[in-house]
């Protein structure tokens, strides 16, 4: 069965991909100046109390000793404890990433709703003014400083216009209580259909701001794409057999055109992880991004490696997903995982 | 048998659907414009196909057999046509987007040169079949046990069953096979096959043409099969009709032309044929090359080539004129003739 061995390859692959992420970003964070164990014992610790935090840490032991016992912490789920928030890491790990996520799927639904339609006129009507006009705002777009247009966007929509909330996740009038840490249905479950759509207003700029600058690539490639199954000659055929030209399009030219598209969607799930970043800091919206930054900021070894492995694990899972995805899509990249051939 | 030659201006009764040929094309133009300025890819065609009957269409490469294929189902998006084409009667050039594509697969249809790039790599072989009729409205099952029952008649075994298959799953001959269920399931009364043989080995050829001659037989279907192989044309067609540089330089009986045929072109072309009766020490080719559809010789195209050439080829394209045989021929040779007898 074609599924099974494209998933147990694929997770034996993200494993050794995720040990070797793992080993990397800690041995780079222990050249990285500053002392952990300071930042642990406080701004007023005395030798002694840093000393003891040190023996307590397992820092005064060797660092490739120190990883092996991080690695083996690490198959029991335990990323250690936070220096800074003296709370566990995976906690605020669960705590953030959801609001991450929600972020990021946004904007991807953003990107499809925009990109599909438009990349599909613009190759039917190939060379027109409309197909002039989206390329052309395509390559502008595409140029735009994520942090700028973020921060443009906040002043002009948000500030002057008010037409969408400055920032943060949802107004302070609601209340809301964390159930899935998703905050559109944690909204919605606390304060019914109101409060979720003031969830998604606030959630709206955020992510047309990541959608923008990712969108772009995606309309780009599928363009190309689009044009270039619209060349193919079973496109002729189908129209020959007089199938009618939306049904052309929904049947025969989108589900070939778009396998570039998802391959380009799971490598820019990654990406706006990390883009994510800046746009949760300027929207105050307390995600993966905003835990990052509080890491880094704190010489928080622990926070840092985990959300780095967690980064890590959403694109080895973003890239089985893409593979998942093809092969329900083409029958051909089913066949050559059941070692079929062709 | 013999219809009545006495009611002029009229037709005559009982027959009027029937009377209708399956094409009739008249003073077909088709240019495209490409930066470097307008080409004419095909000039002044007229061409009529009966009920029933079987045209091959041959000539080299970028003679306009393909275009004029397109053009008769109005594919070719950057095509700019002119004159007239009627499918079973129905003037395609004037039908809206929408019109055209319900006769599409219903009244005239395709089967097109390589049977893999003609199929759907993401869908069964099934749905692709079933299609034409599904698009028309007819329910799934009925469709698919039509599709079922097309593919058992061309000779798919277990067709029922390797529905379910996708082409890559499929043999060569197989698809065609396919393709040809494809252009058939709605019953069109016009079949066009656009080198359908050319990407298949012999032995597969030779299958697909049987086919294609059965399955005109049985159904009453016109086919016209647009080739540049001579060797599968002989057995199959009733009529030739040859292209030279966007034109159509011959048009007559299939007998007819392989015994004697009147352009010099088209001596050419069956001259090149090599026979298995004959002994030969070479190959015969004509020579020179068919002109780029943007740089045409004036007056006959065919001039530069011709070992018959004349002064007046140079200037004046040859208008059509009919043989003593039945056919035409466009060829100042015979105008000539025509005048001294």
């Amino acid at each position: 069965m074609w599924i099974v061995r494209l998933v147990s390859r694929r997770v034996a692959l993200g494993v050794i991909t995720l040990i070797a992420l793992a080993a990397a970003v800690f041995f780079i964070s222990t050249l990285v100046p500053g002392d952990p164990a300071r930042v642990a014992a406080g701004e007023n610790a005395t030798a002694d109390q840093i000393a003891a935090a040190r023996e307590n840490l397992g820092l005064d032991k060797p660092v490739i000793i120190q990883f092996f016992l991080y690695l083996g912490r690490l198959l029991h789920g335990d990323l250690g404890m936070s220096i800074s928030t003296h709370s566990p890491v995976t906690e605020g790990l669960f705590d953030a990433l959801p609001t991450t996520f929600e972020l990021v799927l946004m904007s991807i639904i953003l990107m499809l709703v925009v990109a599909l339609p438009a990349a599909t006129i613009a190759a039917l009507r190939r060379g027109g003014a409309g197909d002039q006009a989206l390329r052309t705002s395509a390559v502008f777009t595409a140029g735009i400083p994520t942090f700028w247009l973020a921060l443009l966007v906040q002043f002009f929509i948000g500030g002057k216009l008010q037409i969408l909330p400055l920032s943060g996740a949802v107004s302070r009038q609601y209340s809301v209580d964390r159930v899935t840490g998703f905050m559109l249905i944690d909204a919605t479950i606390s304060g019914g259909a109101e409060a979720g759509w003031d969830a998604f207003l606030h959630l709206l700029m955020p992510s047309a701001v990541l959608a923008v600058l990712f969108g772009a690539q995606l309309f780009r490639a599928l363009r190309t794409e689009i044009i270039r199954v619209l060349a193919r000659e079973h496109i002729a055929v189908a129209r020959s057999k007089g199938v009618p030209p939306l049904t052309l399009v929904m049947h025969h030219v989108l589900p070939n055109s778009i396998g570039p598209a998802i391959t380009i969607l799971g490598v820019q799930f990654g990406m706006m992880v990390g883009s994510a970043v800046l746009v949760e800091s300027i929207f105050a919206l307390p995600g993966l991004g905003s835990y990052l930054t509080n890491a880094v900021g704190s010489a928080d070894v622990n926070a840092l490696l985990g959300a780095v492995l967690v980064t890590g694990l959403v694109v080895v899972t973003a890239s089985l997903v893409v593979d998942l995805l093809q092969a329900v899509r083409d029958p051909r990249v089913r066949a050559a995982q059941n070692g079929g051939g062709r | 048998m013999t219809p009545d030659p006495g009611t002029p201006g009229q037709t005559a009764p009982g027959q009027p659907a029937q009377a209708a040929p399956a094409l009739d094309v008249a003073g077909l133009c088709v240019d495209v414009d490409t930066p470097a300025g307008r080409i004419r890819l095909l000039d002044d065609v007229s061409l009529t196909v009966r009920p029933g009957e079987r045209l091959a269409v041959v000539g080299e490469s970028g003679s306009g057999k393909s275009v004029m294929a397109r053009s008769i189902l109005r594919l070719g998006d950057t095509y700019r046509t002119t004159g007239s084409i009627k499918v079973a009667g129905t003037e395609v050039t004037r039908l809206s987007e929408r019109q055209m594509s319900r006769l599409r697969g219903s009244t005239v249809a395709m089967v097109f040169q390589d049977p893999l790039g003609a199929l759907n790599p993401l869908q069964t072989i099934g749905e692709q079949v079933a299609e034409p009729l599904r698009v028309r409205g007819t329910g799934r099952q009925e469709a698919e046990r039509a599709a079922a029952a097309i593919l058992e008649e061309l000779g798919v075994a277990r067709a029922a069953e390797r529905m379910k298959a996708y082409p890559h799953e499929f043999s060569g001959g197989m698809r065609q096979r396919v393709v040809l269920a494809m252009a058939l399931i709605a019953e069109p009364q016009l079949l066009i096959a656009d080198e359908p043989t050319t990407a298949l080995d012999v032995r597969v050829q030779e299958q697909v043409i049987d086919l294609l001659h059965e399955v005109s037989t049985e159904r009453n279907l016109a086919v016209i099969l647009i080739t540049h192989d001579l060797g599968i044309v002989a057995g199959f067609a009733d009529r030739v009709a040859v292209m030279y540089a966007g034109r159509k330089i011959q048009d007559d009986d299939a007998g007819r032309l392989f015994r004697e045929p009147a352009h010099p072109y088209a001596r050419g072309l069956i001259e090149a044929v090599p026979r298995i009766d004959h002994r030969i020490e070479h190959l015969v080719g004509i020579p020179g090359v068919p002109p780029h559809p943007g740089a045409r010789p004036s007056g006959c195209a065919y001039h530069p080539r011709c070992p018959f050439r004349m002064d007046i080829c140079e200037v004046e394209v040859p208008a059509e004129r009919p043989l003593p045989s039945g056919g035409t021929v466009a060829c100042h040779l015979f105008a000539l003739e025509g005048n001294a007898s």
